[in-house]
């Protein structure tokens, strides 16, 4: 079977995969947070922490459930790596550094999981399955709910509530993502993934060399780490090492795995709001960027613009022989547009223009099918902005399901999409301006600028995939990339709420004649239209000095 | 010391987004009064619109 063959088949294979489990999942999201039964298990949770399950919040005490959850996040991961030589299973690791301790601990409760670290030589076992798998249960739970109360603010009216943040918490964890995640844990160990509490195993090889071979609860975090689009590896080179993704299968797996919620998300949310052609509508959007950005790369890495790759048949710098091309490519554009992060290739080694629709993936807010919840309320947010734009048309009072889109909404939608580039541009450029950290640039020219701007994009937008080439283990970029992360997750987070809250107070208003079907067509190429216009060409000029500049020499 | 900073950072961070949240409490604060404001008389007996 030729590679662009096996290319085809796996994405065709991947699509099959992602349709069959649309309407179940979808449904059975909707069904979660929309029933009013609770679990026996979870009674006890609520009678632990004091909650009254029954009993909605307003969105801002909502929203500071979910702030003093993570800051108690923050803190606690903080002190597990601080503390890691004198808990078991360390292995024998002393402390993880402070600024490095705070990076990992500011990455993980963000659904980040951008690593400064090499997991095999840093982190313990139980750090890694007490403390930073917990993590991708928690963030990843996280996203969801905040999704789940903006679609009650399209759905409720005349109400500040938009639901219960530790129920939906609660539930998000025990029936949705723990179940899935010990599913295919079991799954990945029967495809070969390691998953034990072993210390390294010195071994002798062939040649007569010694090696260290570190084994760890591998496949249990594997599983968590793709389905909640986190992306930490348990080693160092993440999904390209054998033993996190040894061969083909696995690797659709975890790419299945890491689109599956963002994916069946557009179904809960149509199922939610009564009428799932607006599911569909998302959805579509969804999958007309995410075919763009896997023709892109794959066509850019396929060509053979050099001798090396002539001879390989493809840009293999970087890339695992086992996978080829099309099977890196695929999970290099489905990572990068899920603010996932897990790499399977080396995302440095990508050609310029390759890796440029990489860096341009997260720019657009990671909306396709983005993170888990994340990339849903992203969407919705330009949504909004395309029903503001088409009311402006026509000078009619914007609506969106059966919601008017007011002054106070389009504040807080312009909020959002100006945070992350806020971000992203300005921390790119403080990286460039100080002299100290221009020496943590490894390649020189343009090269050098998409590994900062990379670092920045993938940090402020929650992806966490790193571009490599450049040293971030330093106090200052593990502080700075740090701070991103916090803000460029739970800012948007304070817009989109206060957005549920400022929605739900409103009564519906009917569907008129006049108001712009949110379903058809003509809205999907409307909001591609505002996708490209509004948010990719804010990063133009960053874009043209970097991987287009490169590129293009 | 390095610890003392870094907590310090962290609650900074946090502090600063929970004034950010008391500032778009005053933004949306008003709109559920804004809301019985501009549709008088459907307030008492209305259905709450109350969905899970």
């Amino acid at each position: 079977m030729s590679t662009a063959t096996a290319g085809w088949l796996q994405a065709g294979l991947l699509v099959v995969a992602l349709a069959v489990a649309y309407r179940p999942l979808g449904d059975y999201l909707a069904y979660i947070f929309t029933t009013n039964k609770h679990w026996r298990v979870e009674w006890g949770i609520y009678r632990l922490i004091g909650v009254n399950p029954d009993a909605d919040q307003k969105w801002s005490t909502y929203l500071r459930g979910v702030l003093a959850f993570s800051a108690v996040s923050v803190l606690f991961l903080y002190g597990f790596q601080r503390l890691q030589e004198y808990l078991p299973l360390s292995l024998g690791f002393p402390a993880v550094p402070a600024d490095q301790a705070f990076n990992t601990a500011a990455s993980f409760a963000t659904n980040t999981n951008w690593q400064s670290y090499s997991g095999e030589t840093t982190m313990g076992h139980l750090v890694q399955m007490a403390g930073l798998a917990v993590q991708n249960f928690g963030s990843a739970a996280v996203g969801i709910v905040v999704v789940i109360a903006l679609i009650r603010g399209f759905i409720r009216s005349r109400t500040e509530q938009v639901g219960n943040f530790w129920v939906d918490l609660t539930r998000a964890c025990l029936r949705l993502l723990l179940p899935i995640s010990v599913i295919f844990a079991l799954v990945l160990i029967a495809g070969g993934v390691v998953d034990n509490v072993a210390a390294a195993h010195p071994v002798t090889t062939l040649a007569g060399g010694h090696q260290v071979i570190p084994g760890g609860p591998v496949a249990s975090q594997e599983a968590i780490k793709e389905l909640g689009t986190n992306g930490g590896g348990f080693y160092n080179a993440n999904s390209a090492h054998p033993f996190e993704n040894p061969n083909p299968v696995t690797n659709l797996i975890e790419i299945f795995l890491l689109l599956v919620i963002a994916v069946s998300l557009t179904r809960a949310f149509g199922k939610m709001v009564g009428d799932k052609r607006q599911g569909y509508a998302v959805l579509a959007v969804m999958a007309v960027i995410w075919v763009a950005s896997v023709a892109g790369i794959s066509y850019f890495e396929s060509g053979q613009h050099s001798a090396a790759a002539a001879a390989a048949g493809g840009a293999m710098e970087g890339k695992e022989v086992r996978f080829g091309i099309p099977a890196s490519t695929l999970f290099t554009a489905s990572t990068t547009l899920t603010s996932t992060g897990a790499v399977n290739n080396a995302h440095d080694s990508l050609s310029p223009l390759g890796g440029g629709i990489t860096i341009l993936n997260m720019m657009l807010g990671e909306i396709a099918p983005g993170g888990t919840g994340s990339g849903l309320y992203g969407i919705l947010i330009l949504a909004i902005v395309t029903v503001f734009v088409a009311g402006l048309m026509v000078g009619r009072t914007p609506e969106y399901l059966n919601k008017k889109i007011r002054p106070r909404e389009m504040k807080l939608a312009s909020l959002y999409i100006l945070t992350t580039p806020a971000l992203v541009l300005i921390g790119t450029g403080v990286a460039i301006a100080l002299k100290g950290e221009q020496a943590a640039i490894l390649n020189p020219g343009p090269h050098g600028l998409s590994e900062i701007l990379y670092a920045f994009t993938s940090t402020a937008n929650n992806n966490g995939s790193a571009f490599a080439g450049l040293s971030v283990n330093t106090v200052w970029y593990n502080g700075a990339l740090g701070v991103v992360m916090l803000l460029g997750r739970f800012l948007p987070i304070v817009w989109v709420l206060a957005l549920a809250g400022s929605l739900a107070a409103q009564r519906m208003v009917p569907a008129s004649a006049g108001t712009l079907p949110t379903h058809r067509p003509l809205f999907i190429s409307m909001l591609l239209g505002v996708v490209i216009l509004v948010v990719a060409l804010t990063y133009f000029p960053a874009q043209a000095l970097g991987p287009l500049a490169e590129g293009l020499h | 010391m390095p610890d003392v900073a870094f907590i310090a950072l962290t609650v900074v961070v946090f502090a600063a987004l929970a004034l950010a949240v008391r500032g778009v409490e005053r933004l949306v604060g008003s709109a559920l009064e804004d809301e019985r404001v501009e549709a008088p008389g459907e307030g008492q007996g209305a259905e709450n619109g109350v969905r899970r």
